[in-house]
């Protein structure tokens, strides 16, 4: 017959066991985001193969933030959440919710926004006639920063939303 | 007499006395790490002037994320150190001092961020309450190292990491 205490024991196994699978888990999403803007930082232009891509998710910055997103509503900020358990982990994260869904709205804003303007400027530049005319080069150049400003803009907001997700994070370590 | 760890209320059981000296040094080693965690966050973060109110959000996180836990640490060895007997009458209020002392540059602290994390006030503004938060911050450092060199001399038997 088990104990009262055994059940006790196995459910607090359970509990640390969900937990360590959360964080890993966060980690891993962390570590995600954090790969995609080191190559952004490289070579900003390599965030437009994912947003034009519908089929590659590894590349997929929008699919990365979503899954951000999905597991701090899902799992961390859930009912049967593990982190509830431990009282000062929890508080902390709760307080930072606004704040993670502000940087979270930001960023998935102006990716779709972004998307919008390099899917315009690729229609643009491949429409452009075959041979071109004196007074194109000014157009391109205006058409090409106003594609470049908007992708600066979508890695920063992006970036914020990674720096304050990585730095909730910090509470777990 | 009865500890209070992370979320639990240890309350002395069969064990005695022996039981409840260990209970307590495991519940300030806790505190002790809790607070240094805290004063490792503020050390790291280092403001610049101009900075926008959401760098200020980013940055400011892992000191904030801390923030729970390290109150309910100064409430919690403003408890124990109460309860230590009153053998060294003069340490128990220092501690008690540095607590408070602690506790009030932590609030301070947390209504400076509030301003600098709000929709952005006119610079020379910024400037004042950057300078505000720097003062505070150090302030809350010494208070931190304070209330760790007055535990070690208070509780010999409290191991913390140098």
């Amino acid at each position: 017959m088990a104990l009262a205490g055994d059940s006790g024991n196995v459910a607090a196994a359970d509990q640390q066991a969900a937990r360590s699978k959360l964080e890993d888990e966060l980690r891993g999403l962390d570590e995600r985001l954090r790969v995609m803007l080191d190559a952004y930082e490289e070579n900003p232009s390599a965030i437009d193969s994912g947003l034009l891509s519908v089929t590659d998710r590894a590349v997929d910055v929008e699919a990365a933030i979503i899954d951000a997103y999905r597991i701090m509503k899902t799992r961390v900020y859930a009912e049967d959440s593990p982190l509830r358990a431990d009282h000062d982990v929890w508080a902390a994260f709760e307080e930072q919710k606004d704040e993670f869904i502000g940087f979270y709205k930001s960023a998935l804003t102006a990716l779709e926004i972004y998307r919008e303007v390099l899917r315009t400027y690729s229609l643009v530049k491949t429409a452009a006639e075959p041979q071109p005319q004196r007074g194109d080069l000014k157009r391109i150049q205006q058409d090409k920063q106003v594609q470049v400003a908007e992708r600066a803009g979508c890695i920063e907001a992006v970036c914020d939303l990674h720096g304050k997700f990585s730095a909730m994070l910090t509470v777990l370590r | 007499m009865a500890d209070r760890r992370g979320n639990v209320i240890v309350l002395p059981g069969r064990g005695g006395a022996a039981q409840v000296q260990r209970d307590h040094l495991e519940a300030l080693q806790a505190i002790v790490g809790q607070l240094d965690e805290l004063r490792h966050r503020l050390q790291e973060f280092s403001p610049h002037p101009g900075w926008p109110a959401k760098r200020w959000m980013i940055a400011s996180t892992p000191f904030r994320m801390r923030l729970t836990g390290s109150n309910r640490s100064l409430g919690d060895l403003t408890r124990l150190n109460a309860s230590s007997g009153q053998d060294a009458i003069r340490s128990v209020f220092q501690l008690n001092d540095a607590c408070r002392a602690a506790s009030q540059r932590l609030h301070d602290i947390e209504a400076c961020l509030g301003m600098l994390q709000s929709a952005e006030p006119p610079p020379a503004e910024r400037a004042r309450e950057t300078d505000l938060f720097a003062s505070n911050r150090s302030g809350l450092l010494a208070a931190l190292s304070e209330i760790r060199r007055l535990i070690v001399q208070r509780f010999p038997d409290v191991q913390v990491e140098n």
